[in-house]
């Protein structure tokens, strides 16, 4: 399995994220007395990740992210994604009825469970989903011995 | 303890949203922005994974019901190593009051985002009076 090693850097921004903060700290300091307000932030964004015998593949929900809002990298064993979205101040005399979609930047790192080629790693960004390609060295690819006639 | 970001309303299925259609489907609910303004309505919903095509928008009275379809992007003999959201169709209802003109609603989608522009009637907006000095 993939080992989680972090949480977002920095607090997203979300509409009732305090509160949430804030409630998880009283009834959590009740019944988790280790559930201090802010030491519980929430995985962004949330990762799904499978392998084939060519490669390895994570992907990630970013909508209204652009490429170059983007960024990917692949450093020994571990690939880190860090990403931004600003959604912007509402102009004046707009009324805002519901704000539900957050903004900030993320950072998230996980560890890649066997050597990847990072030099040949691929990113495409499609409706708001970011697929990673990261293909396997050749020496971990499946080989399929022959067995001979005796 | 781990928390996801999106477990509170993506990770919500909904079977109740399909009453009588004599089986159980189920929804992701988008996470959506709602602003208003003197000339309407301006809802913008995260809808990753869905595509121009795949979405649709019904103006059934007074409620627009918006719905995107998603199709599975996980191979079905995939060897999962982390499995943390999951990937469905969206759905999730407006309803405004009597004062939008549903044929001038517009839709865009851009990244995943979908922006819906619902214009209001004209004898609903705020109509500015000029004061002349005499």
């Amino acid at each position: 399995m993939l080992t989680l090693l972090n949480r977002p850097t920095m607090e997203l921004t979300r509409p009732f994220a305090e509160f949430d903060r804030l409630f998880d700290g009283l009834v959590g300091a009740m019944t988790r007395p280790w559930a201090i307000p802010g030491w519980q932030t929430c995985l962004f964004p949330t990762l799904n990740a499978w392998h084939d015998d060519k490669a390895m593949y994570v992907e990630a929900e970013l909508p209204g992210f652009r490429v170059e809002d983007i960024d990917v990298s692949v450093r020994g064993e571990e690939l880190t994604v860090r990403g931004r979205r600003e959604i912007g101040q509402a102009p004046e005399g707009t009324n805002v009825i519901r704000q539900e979609r957050w903004s900030g930047e993320f950072e998230r790192t996980i560890r890649l469970p066997f050597p990847v080629e990072a030099d040949n790693m691929t990113a495409t960004l499609k409706d708001g989903v970011l697929t990673l390609t990261l293909p396997k060295p050749a020496e971990i690819m499946p080989r399929k011995i022959r067995v001979k006639q005796g | 303890m781990t928390t996801y970001c999106n477990t509170d309303t993506r990770a919500i299925r909904r079977a109740s949203d399909a009453p009588g259609q004599g089986k159980s489907v189920s929804f992701f609910r988008p996470e959506v922005d709602v602003y208003e303004d003197d000339a309407g309505f301006r809802i913008l919903a995260d809808v990753p994974g869905a595509t121009a095509d795949s979405i649709e928008l019904d103006f059934d009275g007074d409620t627009l019901t918006l719905t995107a379809r998603v199709p599975q992007r996980t191979p079905e003999s995939a060897r999962m190593l982390l499995a943390e959201h999951q990937v469905g169709d969206y759905r999730r209802a407006f309803r405004f009051d009597h004062s939008v003109n549903k044929d001038a609603a517009a839709a865009e989608f851009v990244n995943g985002v979908l922006t819906v522009t619902v214009p209001k009637i004209e004898s609903a907006r705020t109509r500015k009076v000029p004061i002349t000095i005499g």
